[in-house]
């Protein structure tokens, strides 16, 4: 079983983002880079099934500049087998994405494609959807626990209040939440192994699919800071004040 | 003793004084909860003139005075003697940034604001204050002069002294001296500032400090490795600084027993290796050059491969058996946690292990004499009582363990009649092998009857006499540092 893992360069989750002083975008200057930490989750289970037996390779691809091979490199130091590098220079949105992970998929024929829930930085949520449509493809979003048998996968999925329990026929998407797994660490000698695995590099025009961004970005702009908290002296206090100041009560 | 409440009252501060027994615990008991101490009062002044009318008040009237910043002496430093007539000064309201100056690269400040807002403030600024200890969340910058703390970015940096540019004290007659510069040259007489700085509030009170600041690193790349002796670990660590000592900022020991105490009190710990790392090495690289964060061909950083290519050079020379690079902060942050929890996971295996009791020790010694002082260690104890524990870690860069030892926990098994023998016979294998008994928590109350005994005679005769000449009439802190 083949599983294609798409991996996504982001800012480190431990960045306090900041907006850019033009308000187009975030500041991405010198900024803490590193994968999608819910695609971590997903190569490293992509690296389970390949573990118990049910996979047999594992290749991880991401889209954007060359710097993205970084990205790759992380997920072939974790264990995948070979990445797939497409050299994008053009800003990207999920259905840009999705079309391009259509057209790998066509073309390398996986029979599960396992990806984040969201990427940490726009918090989108949308490309393993969208993906799932485009292939034709069954999909099971936000897993927490994946066990696969015979053609089928089978999936437990967080849901508000609880876990919902769905099987779905291979080929299919999965995109993976927060508690499915606690990703590895990449050893010395993994890094080291990394090395010499290949990555293929596409160049997104040979992929000739429209790409044109279908969202505009207006104002990119901080969130209204949190005023201070403050400490009241009874219980009196805090009951006066949340009526006549919060208006709450 | 009423009397002294008027007087105190009249003295008219802004924060109203503490009189109140109930309320004092949490000044007068010391963060090991080893001390407990007794105040009259505690008092928070807003600013050097409550300290300097403070200090008069008590010279005049012979009061002792504790100053005490975030309470986290190892070494009960801040807790007053039990039964003594003092007066605590919290400098908790005393905890205003006055000036971050961006071109000469200083931050001047109140002895009262924590270590960790420090941190986030000057990163606000795009700066880096690379002091930082495990107690960040609660320690103060006043104490951390005061005890001339470590901490883990001393390889790089210095310790807190290297940082100082310049200070205010209150003098305990209650003058204010002033020697706040921020001149990287000033050789004008004897440098004073360098005598209330790991002081331990013996001599007067820190009102202001002026302290350096860094451009912040560009890059910074941890890695977890493992070995399988001290020696081994002090080989990687002459690698990394002959080839990279600019970049490299820590280098910590994290042997066996130490992730054993963790994982006995972490729940869900996350180990980098798949079985308890032997002897580990928590290191950090950290560059503020562009050209090292720039990507080679094969997507890693410069200063990545200059890691990968000193990890594969020590993995080939059997120095070391493992190692891991972290991907991301996460995985860092994860790790210096573990690291920055020791102490705290130490208080909670005394409690847990039901031990009476764990003798702390902190030392330095020549890092060639390590591994020899850890054998000739462990062999001397075991002479004395079985089935101890030795948990050991610390900043191995810096030549600095911290070297605690426990009891096994049932009942009486003799450990408390042997520790005062043992941490005596610690300390001479130390004088020994040219060491120091206490590296980076100061002397206190806990280690005044040794630092009598180890320190050269005629510095400590000279240590007395200056003490004698600021404070005639011992009200600093007494009964710690000196006897
Ligand atoms: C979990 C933990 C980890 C630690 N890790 C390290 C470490 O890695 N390295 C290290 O060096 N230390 C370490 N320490 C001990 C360290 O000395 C203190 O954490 C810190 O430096 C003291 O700051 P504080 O504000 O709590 O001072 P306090 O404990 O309140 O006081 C310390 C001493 O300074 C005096 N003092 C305080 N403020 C003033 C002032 N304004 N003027 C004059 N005197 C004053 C006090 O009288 C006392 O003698 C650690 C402690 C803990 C609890």
């Amino acid at each position: 079983m083949k599983i294609l893992v798409p991996v996504k360069r982001v800012v480190d989750y431990n960045v306090k983002v900041r907006v850019k002083k033009d308000e187009t975008d975030v500041e991405l200057d010198n900024v803490k880079m590193s994968m999608n930490p819910f695609d971590e989750i997903a190569v490293e289970e992509a690296l389970r099934l390949k573990e118990k037996g049910v996979a047999s390779e594992i290749i991880a691809v991401s889209i954007g500049l060359p710097e993205v091979q970084e990205t790759i490199r992380n997920a072939l130091a974790m264990g995948a087998d070979s990445g797939i590098f497409v050299n994008c220079t053009s800003k990207l949105e999920p259905l840009s994405v999705a079309k391009i992970l259509t057209s790998i998929g066509n073309k390398i024929k996986p029979d599960l494609v396992i990806m984040g829930k969201q990427a940490i930085d726009d918090d989108m949520n949308a490309t393993g959807q969208m993906l799932s449509a485009m292939l034709n493809w069954g999909q099971a979003t936000f897993a927490s626990k994946l066990e696969i048998q015979d053609k089928k996968i089978k999936v437990g999925r967080e849901i508000d209040g609880g876990i919902e329990n769905i099987e779905v026929n291979l080929p299919a998407i999965v995109t993976t939440d927060l508690r499915l797994n606690e990703p590895r660490y990449a050893s010395l000698p993994n890094i080291m192994k990394a090395k010499r695995k290949p990555i293929d590099e596409i160049k997104v025009e040979d992929l000739k699919i429209d790409i044109e961004p279908k969202l505009e970005i207006l104002k990119v702009e901080e969130p209204k800071s949190r005023e201070a908290g403050i400490m009241v002296k009874s219980v009196d206090e805090m009951i006066e004040k949340l009526k006549n100041e919060a208006k709450v009560i | 003793m009423n009397d002294y409440k008027k007087i105190i009252t009249s003295l008219n501060l802004k924060s109203k004084p503490i009189f109140d027994i109930e309320d004092h615990l949490k000044y007068t008991k010391d963060w090991r909860e080893q001390y407990i101490g007794d105040a009259i009062a505690i008092l928070k002044p807003h600013d050097k003139y409550e300290v300097s009318k403070i200090l008069k008040f008590a010279n005049d009237n012979e009061i002792s005075i504790v100053p005490q910043g975030g309470n986290t002496s190892l070494c009960g430093g801040a807790t007053p003697l039990k039964n003594s007539f003092s007066i605590i000064i919290s400098t908790e309201k005393m905890n205003n940034i006055i000036a971050i100056d961006k071109e000469s690269m200083t931050i001047t400040l109140e002895p009262g604001v924590i270590l960790s807002i420090i941190h986030e403030q000057v990163e606000k600024n795009g700066l880096f204050f690379p002091l930082s200890l495990g107690a960040k969340g609660s320690c103060t910058i006043g104490g951390n002069l005061s005890t001339n703390a470590g901490g883990i970015n001393v390889l790089k940096y210095g310790n807190t002294r290297d940082l100082c540019l310049g200070l205010e004290v209150v003098l305990p007659n209650g003058d204010i001296m002033d020697l706040l510069k921020i001149l990287k040259k000033d050789n004008t007489g004897y440098d004073l500032k360098n005598i209330f700085i790991g002081a331990e509030g013996t001599l007067g009170i820190i009102t202001a400090a002026t302290m350096k600041l860094f451009p912040k690193s560009k890059l910074s790349i941890t890695s977890f490795v493992e070995t399988l002796s001290i020696n081994n670990a002090i080989k990687l660590l002459n690698l990394f600084e002959q080839e990279l000592k600019n970049e490299l900022e820590a280098f910590e020991l994290m042997p066996k027993v130490f992730w054993e105490v963790a994982s006995n009190n972490t729940k869900n710990l996350s180990l980098p290796f798949n079985k308890m790392p032997e002897m580990g090495v928590l290191l950090e690289l950290t560059t503020t050059s562009t050209n090292d964060t720039l990507v080679n061909n094969e997507g890693t950083t410069f200063l990545h491969e200059k890691l990968e290519h000193l990890l594969s050079k020590a993995l080939d020379e059997e120095w070391i058996e493992d190692a891991i690079i972290c991907k991301n902060d996460l995985e860092r942050n994860k790790l210096w946690e573990i690291r920055e929890n020791a102490a705290e996971n130490e208080k909670k295996e005394l409690i847990n292990s039901h031990a009476k009791k764990c003798l702390k020790h902190d030392i330095s010694l020549p890092i060639n004499n390590i591994e020899k002082f850890h054998q000739e260690t462990q062999k001397m104890i075991s002479t004395k009582i079985k089935n101890t524990r030795t948990i050991f870690f610390g900043h191995l860069g810096d030549g600095n363990l911290h070297y605690n030892i426990f009891g096994n926990g049932k009942g009486d098994d003799g450990f408390e009649n042997q520790s005062q023998n043992i941490t005596e016979n610690i300390y001479k294998i130390i004088e020994k092998l040219n060491g120091s008994f206490s590296a980076e928590h100061g002397i206190g109350q806990l280690k005044k009857d040794n630092l009598r005994f180890f320190k050269d005679p005629v510095a400590y005769d000279l240590m007395k006499n200056i003490k004698n000449m600021i404070d005639p009439k011992n009200i600093m802190n007494p009964g710690k540092i000196l006897i």
